[in-house]
């Protein structure tokens, strides 16, 4: 049994009104990745934030190396050994690499560190100019780059926070190796993220936490997948890989029809017919024009060519307004930049599409706002003590859930959901999956976009492949155990076909 | 009794401020008293002068006697225009107003050279003396009255119902916790800094209190518009021009005939409608905040940028207007607006008040706030939720451009006169300073109107208090830059945060003693 690195027992915070944390125990090895595991609000970036001295502890003891210690800055922190990489990418875009993983330190001299850089880079397998400016490379650098930057500081335990939302497979594999080595040389990683399988890839042991509660430590090989689930969400998920689309009627109305839609330096030549209730799955990668396309029905991005008709009736669509009152709805991708509005309340995100469309002469009056934000915050369970608390303060899932809403309230006939369930819990995930198939129940149709190949699977009838801008291909459901690599396949094919 | 404190101090309060306005009352009586004797009028000034000034019964004799003939003199030539001004109220109580006003004053003349109006009139030393101390006495009842039921709120908001914490956290507490503390220095420093007297002349309360808001008039209904175009994230620069603009035409359509173009007219009527007086500039303003509007939605220019445009052009089209000449005027109507009085108080308090609550009513009643403090949050959501911030931003700049032009009326009637180089100097920082007092974050989204009344009164008092206590006028500006520093200091997020985490810890204390 291998001498823990970390021990951290009975830590108990306590926030205005709730218990963040109450009495949790994480032990972290020498020489182990430990994924670190809750839904949104469960605890965990609080236990992290604890052990790098941004909050404080009311109760507990955080035992490093042998020696008692409290952290009381993040700063602090660093110097102890202990150091964090962020969702976020916490770097200097117009530094160069170099400076960037050695500011703040007392090396000054551009040969040392330029040369001190290198010799890191080599290390991570990473073949970039240290001397040119960090805005010069891709997400992924930038997060190796401020990854390089928490291991040079002779840090001993280092921590990740959901590190890979944001780099594609092959990044993801080259973060993973860079994390293998560590381990090896001894260090211990906590693992932050809510992608299951990441978990089961890399580490060695978790910890799973529930409203600021141990649930317990286990083993990776001790426990699987659904029962993962299970103990996060706390209650049985059973349905959660289980919920498939109801199949619509051929004689169907038609709800949308696109014709060549196209923009240059976007998408080009884009035709789909929907049908009322039909639910159709994007899928493509990253930059393959499945938001332009989204973006250009929804008129948010304008069309140069095509028509589009909604219900049999050719609209023109200019601007997002339009669409909206020709009953289109659209949950953007980045739900921070372009879908919430943070500082106001619940009711007023809610409120704020229903009210566009009516106009601002024509208000809702308060009793009607709370009306509607109760309903559907009952009706989504989204989770807040009362429609007052500002969207900024709720956690990701149930921000979108309040996106959700906003779109909702509009009474919609076509909806756009583009990457609803990313960044959110796995508990949050299934209840938007199922609202929004019971929303095509209800005669919607939605277009769902998402780079999680399984979902889109599972929720459509129908997937339009996306590649390079232009529509590759079409597969109708049902679907089977093939149509994974079917679509893998188009996507990497597509290419060659042109 | 810990929960009935508030009972007490409102109570209390009620007290104080019902003995003030018993002595409010009485000096009111004694002015009346010489009033109705001579059919005089004692102006503020002298009365105080007189009376107020600590002088041994000889002097206030011989100042009374003195101030008595002065008035009585001047009051025989200003009587005849109060004749023009102040028709048929009076007439009935007093018969023939305009009539009597001569012979009357010449037999007060008469009179005060038969005995000394001193002892007709006052008739003791004593009676001076308990006129002295009710002076004083007024405004310390006012002031400590007032401040009684203040805190009398804050007692009611600190019991249970409310978040107080939240509350101290707030920047408007600190405004007004700012602003009650600049009162009280002044209450210790002047104890009749509080006093309201009554101008039975103009028919209009007097005192620093009521000035101050009155003349607080310009920067508030600027700073309702500044407020929303802070709220989108933006500032205009202009507000200060247009009221010039505003002012220049206003006195152009008053004053320039084309028939007689030496302007050798006495100026006591006006040359267009007094309709038009007031419509064009308000039209010509709310075009030019139009202007502004379309620059920064239609074209995306930054606001700094798009209203420095209008900030340095304004001024010389104001010029321009008036072919750099300066006009006055003696026009009666128009001397309303920023010198008259409306329900007791001075007009202009009056239509800032019409202002703030239309502007309250358009912005909350409707969706329009919460559109503007959308767009100001998160332009991109607010596009793709549907709102038109083009149409968002051109309203609030148009309405900002509209209330200058007010300003500008207000300002321009204020001296009877236009002024290209000096009317609304300045206003475009004091506006944004008393949006910022109030509140509302210079990066955009919520914002709060009650916030900016309350940062334009703030910066009034001090300048009134510079004025009333004589602060060298070189110093004015720092000591004004002095006073908002506290305030902002006071409003700093670590220390409203210190503040809320202390009261919190005393109420989670108290909690527990509960328990």
């Amino acid at each position: 049994m291998p001498e823990n690195l970390l021990e951290m027992r009975g830590i108990e915070i306590q926030f205005p009104g709730v218990k963040a944390l109450d009495g949790v125990d994480f032990f972290l090895r020498a020489g182990e990745v430990h994924a670190l595991l809750g839904e949104n609000g469960a605890g965990k970036s609080t236990l992290i934030k604890c052990l790098t001295g941004v909050n404080h502890k009311d109760k507990g003891t955080i035992v490093f190396d042998g020696k008692e210690i409290t952290p009381t800055s993040p700063q602090n922190a660093i110097e102890m050994g202990i150091s964090t990489v962020f969702q976020e990418i916490n770097l200097c875009p117009n530094l160069t690499v170099a400076e960037n993983i050695f500011v703040g330190r007392r090396e000054f001299k551009k040969k040392i560190i330029n040369a001190k850089a290198r010799e890191l880079m080599k290390r991570f397998h990473l073949d970039i100019d240290v001397t040119r400016p960090l805005s010069n490379y891709s997400t992924a650098v930038q997060q190796m780059v401020s990854i390089a930057r928490a291991v040079n500081i002779d840090s001993r335990i280092l921590i990740l926070d959901e590190p890979t939302s944001s780099l594609d497979e092959n990044e993801v594999q080259l973060l993973f190796n860079v994390m293998r080595e560590l381990k090896a040389e001894g260090m211990g990683i906590i693992f932050i993220t809510h992608f299951l399988d990441q978990i089961y890839a890399i580490s060695d042991r978790m910890t799973i936490l529930r409203n600021g509660r141990l649930i317990g430590t286990y083993d990776i090989g001790e426990i699987n997948k659904l029962q993962l689930v299970t103990l996060m969400v706390g209650k049985d998920m059973e349905n959660i890989f289980d919920m498939h689309p109801a199949d619509v009627a051929p004689d169907a109305p038609v709800m949308l029809d696109a014709e060549h839609l196209g923009a240059p330096g976007a998408v080009g030549d884009i035709s789909l017919t929907m049908q009322k209730g039909e639910l159709v799955g994007f899928a493509g990668l990253l930059g393959s024009g499945r938001t332009e396309t989204a973006e250009m029905i929804f008129g948010a991005n304008r069309p140069t060519s095509g028509k589009l008709s909604l219900k049999g009736k050719p609209v023109e669509v200019k601007k997002p307004f339009d669409a909206i009152m020709s009953g289109v709805a659209f949950c953007p991708e980045d739900r921070k930049r372009d879908g919430i509005v943070k500082d106001l309340s619940i009711r007023e995100n809610i409120m704020l599409a229903v009210q566009a469309k009516r106009g601002f002469m024509h208000p809702l009056s308060r009793a009607e706002q709370n009306e509607l934000a109760d309903k559907y915050i009952k009706a989504l369970s989204i989770a807040t003590p009362d429609a007052e608390k500002k969207i900024g303060e709720l956690s990701g899932g149930n921000q979108q859930k309040v996106i959700l809403a906003r779109w909702m309230a509009t009474q919609p006939d076509l909806l756009i959901l583009d990457e609803p369930t990313r960044g959110i819990d796995v508990g949050a995930k299934a209840e938007i999956q199922r609202l929004m198939l019971e929303m095509c129940g209800d005669g919607v149709s939605v277009i769902f976009i998402s780079s999680e190949l399984e979902e889109v699977i599972r929720c459509s009838n129908r997937i339009v492949i996306m590649r390079d801008g232009k529509k590759a291909g079409e597969l109708n459901g049902p679907f089977d155990g093939d149509t994974q690599s079917r679509i893998l396949q188009i996507i990497a094919e597509g290419g060659d076909a042109q | 009794m810990k929960n009935k404190i508030h009972f007490v101090l409102l109570a209390a309060g009620a007290v104080l401020l019902a003995i003030g306005v018993f002595f409010f009352g009485r000096i009111c009586a004694v002015k009346d008293s010489i009033y109705a004797d001579y059919n005089l009028s004692f102006s503020d000034a002298s009365f105080q002068q007189v009376f107020i000034n600590d002088h041994d019964e000889a002097t206030v004799k011989a100042d009374f006697d003195a101030a008595i003939l002065a008035a009585a003199q001047s009051g025989a030539t200003t009587e005849d225009e109060a004749g023009i001004e102040a028709p048929a109220e009076e007439a009935p109580a007093e018969e023939a107003p305009a009539e009597v006003a001569e012979p009357a004053a010449e037999e007060a003349l008469e009179a005060i050279a038969e005995a000394s109006p001193y002892d007709t009139v006052i008739g003791s030393y004593s009676r001076v003396s308990s006129l002295r101390t009710a002076w004083k006495l007024q405004g310390i009842l006012f002031g400590a009255g007032l401040l009684l039921c203040l805190a009398a709120v804050i007692v009611v908001l600190r019991s249970k119902h409310l978040d107080f914490a939240a509350i101290m956290r707030s920047k408007i507490t600190w405004a007004v916790i700012a602003e009650i503390l600049i009162l009280i220095v002044g209450l210790f420093i002047r104890p009749d800094f509080f006093n309201i007297s009554y101008q039975p002349a103009s028919r209009m309360l007097y005192g620093n209190l009521i000035d101050i808001i009155n003349r607080s008039a310009e920067i508030t209904i600027i700073g309702m518009g500044m407020t929303l175009v802070i709220a989108l994230g933006g500032t205009d620069l202009s507000v200060g021009a247009l009221v010039a603009v505003s002012g220049a035409i206003a006195l152009k359509l008053m004053r320039w005939d084309p028939t007689n173009p030496l302007y050798q007219t006495p100026g006591d009527y006006s040359v267009y409608p007094f309709i038009l007086v007031l419509l064009v500039p308000l039209l010509v303003c709310l075009l030019m905040g139009a202007f502004n509007g379309v620059l920064v939605g239609q074209l995306k220019l930054q606001p700094i940028i798009a209203t420095l445009i209008l900030m340095v052009s304004g001024r010389g089209i104001a010029q321009i207007t008036t072919n750099g000449k300066q006009f006055t005027t003696m026009y009666t109507p128009f001397r309303w607006i920023g010198q008259g009085s409306c329900l007791f108080l001075p007009t202009p308090i009056i239509i800032m008040a019409l202002v703030v609550v239309s502007v309250m009513v358009f912005v909350r009643k409707t969706a329009f706030g919460t559109f503007v403090e959308s767009v100001g949050i998160n332009p991109s959501a607010s596009r793709l939720s549907g709102i038109n911030s083009k149409v968002i931003i051109l309203i609030v700049f148009a309405l900002t451009g509209f209330l200058s032009g007010i300003s500008g009326l207000i300002y321009s009637s204020r001296i009877m006169s236009n002024d290209s180089n000096n009317a609304g100097l300045n206003y475009e920082t004091d506006a944004i300073l008393s949006v910022v007092i109030g509140g509302t974050s210079m990066t955009g989204g919520k914002f709060s109107l009650v916030g900016t009344i309350i940062g334009s009164i703030i910066i009034r008092t001090i300048v009134t208090f510079v004025y009333f206590f004589g602060v060298a006028s070189e110093a004015t500006m720092a000591f004004k830059a002095m006073v908002i520093a506290v305030v902002i200091v006071l409003q700093s997020e670590p220390v409203r945060n210190w503040m809320a985490k202390r009261s919190q810890a005393r109420a989670m204390a108290k909690g527990g003693a509960v328990k």
